[in-house]
């Protein structure tokens, strides 16, 4: 007995659970007659088929019987029949075929199952108040890798239903309504994930939209997936596959949701959620590809665990959010109200309002994704904005740097005009002392001279007082013998005195050749090249260094040897800077000596050989003593100004440097140097004639 | 008397003769002259005891007069001679030195020859 009050919310009356059904495997044409023998019949609800009665080939073939009473208030109602099962079948209603579902094969044609979805109600009559068979040929296969039947796959407690006109109406509205929505949604997720993706590549640095676009690309996928799934010409196989495919993006989007929630909200993902995601996604792969465990209650389970992850992260951070990531919030929040929307209308609006019912779909797909489109182009929005910070602050510094790099270049040139001219004064300086020391050298060489000078001049001196006080004698006597008449003796006095008299004027001369000498030492050169005497030039130093050392030093004593070439002629030199270089070569010497002797060697004779030899046309002076002579590592060093192996105060140290730039620089000569230490040390100065 | 002059400068010679001319005339004095210490040991040895008086200065090239001095008062004992150091340079120091070299007088240059007389008592 079936009765309009039987109708569920959306108009049907499942009856493949009733009670009433007659099963007889194989297949008889007339066993859809109104009246047949029901011997080898066994009562058996279509709900109850399995794979366990197929045969050997894994084919089911049967038919099901119910006979049903019609409730006379149904009054006209329009109904239809629904056939919800991958089965071919043909529906009979009191023996008459009314239509076939697939191909049963009953033809002579071959098997073909039937795709039951998106598939209208067949109209059929069943009058009121009066009773009818229906009679179901029913074909099926067992899936190899299920080892079930396909009609199992929807459940066949699904597979016939009862249904009213409203049923009819809100179902073919429905089915007519898919492709305008489903492509709107398909355009609206590709659009996004082009414009995401493309975002992602342009801004490697925001990890957020990587994600974002991942999500997007495999919504998009997700709905291309459930539109051709839902394409009523699939064959069975084609639709596992889209079905297992739709199924395995769902469990990745409710994965990444929370991802995406966590990193939009800068929230760090525990290790143990990590974990459990991970182990949510396997299991959902196996239980979306291999079939493992039921689907809805999977995608019930992914469902719940991704809103509780959001609503923990949206507590979490709710008092941190900033800026675009409000943005978010009513995304997720819309996405939950639509969904629940969606199902509030669907369990409980008998009204099966279909405009409503895409509108909370079309809510439920895509308020996400477009609030991840807002939060997009608000973060793009605030970056543009730090940037610009950035720039200015850049921009600021640089003003600041620029500011300090010309403060700081005009500290530097006030601080390079202080050092050059520090610098100009301390070179000023360093000529004047140079100048100083050059004459300091000079006085101090002629402070050695000194007592040298003091007795050369005393003795022309002593021999001019003497003869001059020998002359008044003899010129008294003189004119003694002129008053004795003693003329004879008067010529031989008159004679000495002459001689005596030429005597007084050499000693003179001799003591004005000493004075002009010294005069002309201190004094600067004149830097004129004159003809000069050097055997002469030699000797006079010579006898004045001898007597300048010997004057300070009571004790000392040398043995001076000299040996003159005189062929040598004069040479063209500066006389003073000459005299100065021999004077400097034979007080070393001596002093070289007089060292020498002090350590109390035996025998040792302290002698200085000052000799002049023609070389060619040049001229060379050496100037030789038996003192300990130079050390090897010291030889290199005696040019060098202040090098002085003397005790401190005794030697400027420039004697020998001046003598060297005289020599070389000044007469284009050369002093050489050569010694054996211990035994002696030989200067020679080569000069151009 | 016989007096050993010795002195590097030449024009000693003269000057000594010419300042004791009248002696030397008179035959009081006799002069014999070296130019430097090695000449003048020569001289002493060739003429021993002939020289009763040494003048000597003390600067000369080689042996200096001090060293002579020693020589001489070392070497020639009896009777020594007198020896009298003759300088241009009057310090403390020379003069110190001669006197403990045992010299018997010691004059400065210019040579004073009234002094040098009344020493000589002539």
């Amino acid at each position: 007995m079936l009765s309009p009050g039987m109708f569920n919310g959306s108009e049907e009356i499942f009856i493949s659970t009733m009670d009433g059904w007659l099963f007889r495997e194989g297949h008889e044409p007339g066993w859809a007659n109104k009246e047949i023998n029901l011997s080898g019949w066994r009562k058996l609800k279509p709900a109850e088929l399995s794979a366990k009665l197929a045969d050997k080939n894994g084919k089911l073939e049967g038919w099901l019987r119910l006979k049903v009473n019609m409730d006379t208030t149904f009054g006209n109602m329009p109904l239809g029949l629904r056939f919800y099962c991958w089965a071919a079948s043909e529906l009979y209603i009191d023996g008459n075929l009314i239509q076939s579902f697939g191909n049963t094969g009953a033809d002579g044609k071959p098997f073909k199952e039937f795709n039951p979805n998106n598939k209208l109600p067949v109209r059929v009559t069943l009058v009121p108040g009066k009773e009818h068979i229906i009679a179901i040929h029913f074909v099926d296969e067992v899936v190899l890798y299920s080892g079930k039947l396909k009609s199992e796959d929807l459940g066949l407690s699904l597979f016939v239903r009862l249904t009213g006109p409203r049923f009819y109406s809100f179902f073919s509205k429905y089915i007519s309504n898919w492709p305008r929505y489903s492509s709107i949604w398909m355009s609206v997720c590709m659009l996004l994930s082009v414009l995401f993706w493309l975002l992602t590549f342009q801004n490697p640095r925001e990890k957020n939209l990587r994600l974002i676009a991942q999500y997007t690309t495999i919504f998009a996928f997700s709905v291309c997936i459930l539109t051709l799934r839902e394409d009523t010409s699939n064959s069975f196989g084609y639709y596992k596959i889209y079905n297992s495919l739709y199924f395995l993006c769902n469990y990745l989007l409710l994965g990444i949701i929370p991802m995406i929630i966590s990193q939009v909200f800068k929230h760090s993902v525990p290790q143990k959620l990590r974990i459990l995601l991970v182990v949510y996604t396997v299991l959902g792969i196996l239980n979306a590809i291999v079939g493992i465990g039921s689907q809805s209650v999977g995608i019930a389970l992914g469902v719940a665990i991704s809103l509780f992850l959001c609503i923990y992260y949206l507590i979490s951070s709710w008092k941190k959010l900033r800026g675009a990531q409000w943005v978010i919030v009513p995304g997720l929040l819309l996405t939950l109200f639509f969904l629940l929307g969606f199902v509030a209308l669907t369990v409980y609006n008998r009204s099966q309002n279909i405009p409503g019912i895409y509108l909370f779909l079309t809510g439920f797909y895509l308020s996400f994704p477009l609030s991840l489109m807002a939060y997009v182009s608000l973060r793009f929005t605030e970056i543009l904005s730090e940037v610009r910070e950035n720039a200015n602050q850049v921009m600021q510094l640089n003003e600041e740097k620029k500011d300090q790099a010309v403060h700081q270049q005009k500290i530097l040139e006030v601080e390079v005009a202080r050092q050059t001219a520090e610098l100009r004064t301390t070179l000023e300086n360093l000529k004047s002392t140079q100048s100083q020391l050059i004459q300091s050298e000079k006085m101090a060489s002629l402070g050695e001279l000194t007592a040298g000078i003091a007795h050369e001049i005393q003795n022309p001196l002593n021999f001019v007082n003497n003869f001059s006080e020998v002359n008044k004698e003899l010129l008294l006597e003189m004119k003694d013998e002129i008053d004795k008449g003693n003329l004879e003796e008067v010529k031989a006095i008159a004679n000495d005195v002459i001689g005596n008299e030429e005597k007084i004027n050499r000693h003179g001369k001799r003591a004005d050749a000493i004075v002009k000498g010294m005069l002309q030492h201190s004094r600067s050169g004149s830097g004129v090249k004159e003809p000069t005497d050097i055997n002469a030039l030699a000797d006079e130093y010579l006898r004045l260094a001898y007597h300048g050392l010997r004057a300070k030093d009571k004790s000392f004593n040398a043995t001076m040897v000299t040996d003159f070439d005189p062929s040598i002629g004069k040479a063209n030199v500066m006389l003073q800077d000459i005299g100065r270089v021999i004077l400097n070569l034979i007080t070393n010497a001596f002093y070289a000596v007089n060292d020498k002797k002090k350590k109390g060697i035996e025998g040792y004779e302290p002698t200085v050989t000052v000799s002049t030899k023609k070389q060619g046309n040049k001229v060379m002076i050496s100037v030789k003593d038996n003192g300990m002579g130079i050390p090897e590592k010291v030889r290199e060093k005696i040019f060098q100004p202040f090098f002085t192996t003397k005790p401190t105060g005794e030697g400027t140290g420039l004697g020998l440097s001046m003598s060297y730039d005289i020599v070389t620089k000044g007469h284009g000569g050369e002093l050489l140097v050569n010694s054996e230490e211990g035994s002696y040390a030989e200067f020679n100065i080569v000069l151009p004639t | 008397m016989k007096i050993l002059v010795v002195d590097d400068e030449l024009d000693m010679q003269t000057l000594f003769r010419q300042r004791f001319r009248k002696e030397i005339r008179e035959g009081i004095v006799e002069f014999a002259f070296a130019v430097s210490g090695e000449m003048a040991l020569e001289y002493l040895n060739k003429n021993h005891h002939e020289a009763v008086l040494i003048l000597s200065d003390i600067n000369m090239p080689g042996m200096s007069g001090l060293q002579l001095l020693e020589k001489i008062k070392h070497k020639y004992h009896t009777p020594p001679p007198i020896v009298m150091m003759i300088t241009a340079y009057s310090d403390q120091d020379n003069y110190n030195q001669a006197m403990k070299l045992g010299a018997d007088d010691f004059l400065t240059k210019p040579v004073d020859f009234t002094l040098l007389k009344e020493k000589l008592k002539i």
